[in-house]
């Protein structure tokens, strides 16, 4: 697996949430998932694009620990930078 | 049996936007029907809907959706709702549900696996979508139904929609004759 820099995943992901009806204006590392009204289903997407993009799978219990956005990119991060 | 009395009206056609749209372009003899097929080509989902409510909907499901608030604001139940939700209902018959979302995700699989197949995808394209979705947006209501069949009727010969094929495209309660504006 592939390690990708943080602008990579950031990228990546503010994509996703702008694609889930988010306001690009409002994302940022410390906004909270929940203020950008991403549910779990979007995070069952995001989880779904990340597979695919960086080869790395997230559980459930991975995802219900993310509250904001920078939580996820730092998760990716770490995920690609271990394996 | 109970009198039904037909309070408004909404459509989403390929003869456009709005039961007004529809009963004019109708009534001026044009066609919607292009190559055997009607597309709804004027409809853009964001154009009625937010982004995320179109994407947590499957066309047929938009259709429904934006037609059923056209409906209720011509019974004048656009502001809010005249009875308890309890005692209204959301009944939209379907074909066979959400086929692109079916299309979608069969590809996907067929292609790539099951895990490549969208967390959306049993919620866009279940039969009761359309009705569900209008429930939970405008409140009608408790009760949900989504009458189905599969026998989809074919165009008249002259390229028109029959008179049945085109009062089933017209959500949510399909009146059996077009309504004057």
């Amino acid at each position: 697996m592939a390690e990708h820099s943080s602008e990579q995943i950031e990228k990546v992901i503010t994509d996703s949430l702008v694609s889930f009806g988010a306001n690009a204006d409002d994302i940022n590392r410390d906004a909270e998932l929940t203020a950008l009204d991403i549910d779990s289903l979007d995070l069952a997407e995001l989880s779904q694009i990340i597979e695919e993009q960086f080869g790395v799978e997230l559980t459930s219990g991975d995802v219900a620990e993310i509250a904001t956005v920078g939580d996820a990119i730092d998760l990716v991060a770490e995920r690609t930078a271990g394996a | 049996m109970n009198d039904v009395v037909i309070t408004g009206v909404g459509a989403v056609t390929p003869l456009g936007i709005g039961a007004t749209t529809l009963h004019e372009r109708w009534a001026a003899g044009i066609c919607g029907i292009e190559d055997g097929e009607g597309r709804c080509r004027e409809f853009v989902a964001t154009e009625h809907l937010s982004v995320k409510d179109a994407r947590r909907a499957d066309r047929f499901t938009q259709f429904a959706l934006v037609a059923s608030i056209e409906a209720l604001a011509d019974a004048g139940w656009g502001d809010a709702l005249p009875y308890d939700t309890g005692r209204i209902g959301s009944i939209i018959g379907t074909g066979i549900g959400g086929i692109g979302t079916i299309e979608l995700n069969d590809r996907a699989m067929f292609d790539n696996g099951p895990k490549s197949v969208s967390p959306l995808a049993v919620p866009l394209m279940m039969g009761n979508a359309a009705a569900a979705a209008v429930s939970m947006r405008t409140g009608c209501g408790v009760r949900r139904s989504a009458p189905s069949r599969h026998a989809p009727r074919a165009p008249t010969q002259s390229g028109q929609p029959s008179a049945r094929s085109a009062t089933a495209t017209r959500w949510p309660w399909s009146p059996a004759a077009p309504r004057r504006p």
